[in-house]
């Protein structure tokens, strides 16, 4: 899977739980997930599970509590795939 | 003093049965809380009660540990069914203050102990030109408390240092321990003060005029438990 494609499917399971749909038109690796895009703490744990479901890898809360970008999200599955 | 709070909505469309990962649960709560949501009543209401326990023991961890991390199933709320619910942070005994109005369940955390917790307030605050719901707590945070200080909410200032708040007065630097947090319709804010201001903890719940339910929230149950109620008490309310 390339970079992009992971990226893709990261934002494709941000996408249902993002509350600003502005942040989502241009989001980037850059872009904060919880401060940008809104998503909620509660919601997060559902995106990580969706994560570990979609990736077929298992997340830590250690490991999650470090994402705090988009692209945090998409190196952290990518050292998971790897 | 350092206070952690939390505002859960259980009206809102993604705190609904159902709306949440099949493997949430697990993920987030001890086997003992997850036998203690499937025992009550209304388990849509006891996971949330749970979840903002946890989430405001976790920002008043954070505080006390700048490192520490969010592992919601490690911040076991010991004792729900009791009126004496306590979680574990920094390895100090913390007790859970929760309270619950209509939909808004309110939860409050903080170290050390306080002998005794005022009662929760909720108040209409007006609607801003942003819609951005972390700038709406601040605005009614700052108004509110300016109002407990008998000053100008224009001389407060929150600062947030990391992910932490801060009130400030003036050119002085922090006055006051300070926890937001902004959930559906809802803000809240807890507010340790010491010093000049004396020592004591100010908390409130606000909800947008636009939103026109103060009324009908405030209409509290009469099983409405105050301070550190039983999570069970707040769960079992009637409403929604």
């Amino acid at each position: 899977m390339t970079h992009q494609e992971v990226f893709q499917k990261v934002v494709g399971v941000l996408k249902p739980y993002v509350k600003n749909e502005a942040a989502l038109s241009n989001v980037s690796e850059a872009t904060n997930i919880l401060d940008d895009l809104k998503v909620n703490s509660a919601r997060l744990v559902d995106v990580v599970l969706e994560f570990e479901d979609l990736f077929e890898i298992q997340i830590a809360d250690a490991d999650a509590d470090k994402v705090d970008t988009v692209g945090d999200a998409v190196s952290l599955i990518e050292a998971k795939l790897s | 003093m350092h206070v952690g709070d939390d505002v859960v909505d259980l009206a809102d469309p993604e705190t609904r049965a159902g709306a949440q990962h099949p493997r949430f649960d697990e993920r987030v709560f001890s086997r003992p809380e997850r036998a203690w949501i499937c025992a009550q009543l209304k388990p849509h209401a006891a996971r949330w009660t749970l979840w903002a326990a946890k989430e405001s023991a976790f920002k008043l961890a954070r505080k006390l540990d700048p490192g520490a991390i969010f592992s919601p199933v490690q911040l076991c709320v010991h004792g729900p069914q009791t009126q004496t619910p306590w979680v574990s942070v920094a390895g100090r005994r913390a007790a859970v203050h929760v309270e619950r109005i209509g939909s808004c369940v309110h939860a409050l955390v903080s170290l050390p102990e306080l002998d005794a917790v005022s009662p929760l307030t909720l108040a209409t605050f007006e609607p801003g030109t942003s819609d951005n719901p972390s700038h709406a707590v601040r605005r009614f945070a700052l108004g509110a408390l300016g109002a407990h200080l008998g000053c100008d909410a224009g001389v407060l200032r929150i600062v947030r240092k990391g992910r932490i708040p801060q009130l400030y007065v003036g050119a002085s630097g922090p006055v006051a321990d300070l926890s937001l947090a902004h959930h559906g319709r809802f803000v809240s804010f807890a507010c340790a003060l010491s010093g000049p201001y004396g020592t004591r903890l100010i908390r409130s719940v606000g909800v947008s005029s636009e939103h026109g339910s103060l009324e009908r929230l405030r209409d509290r149950d009469a099983t409405h438990d105050r301070g550190a109620a039983s999570l069970s008490a707040c769960a079992a309310l009637a409403c929604p």
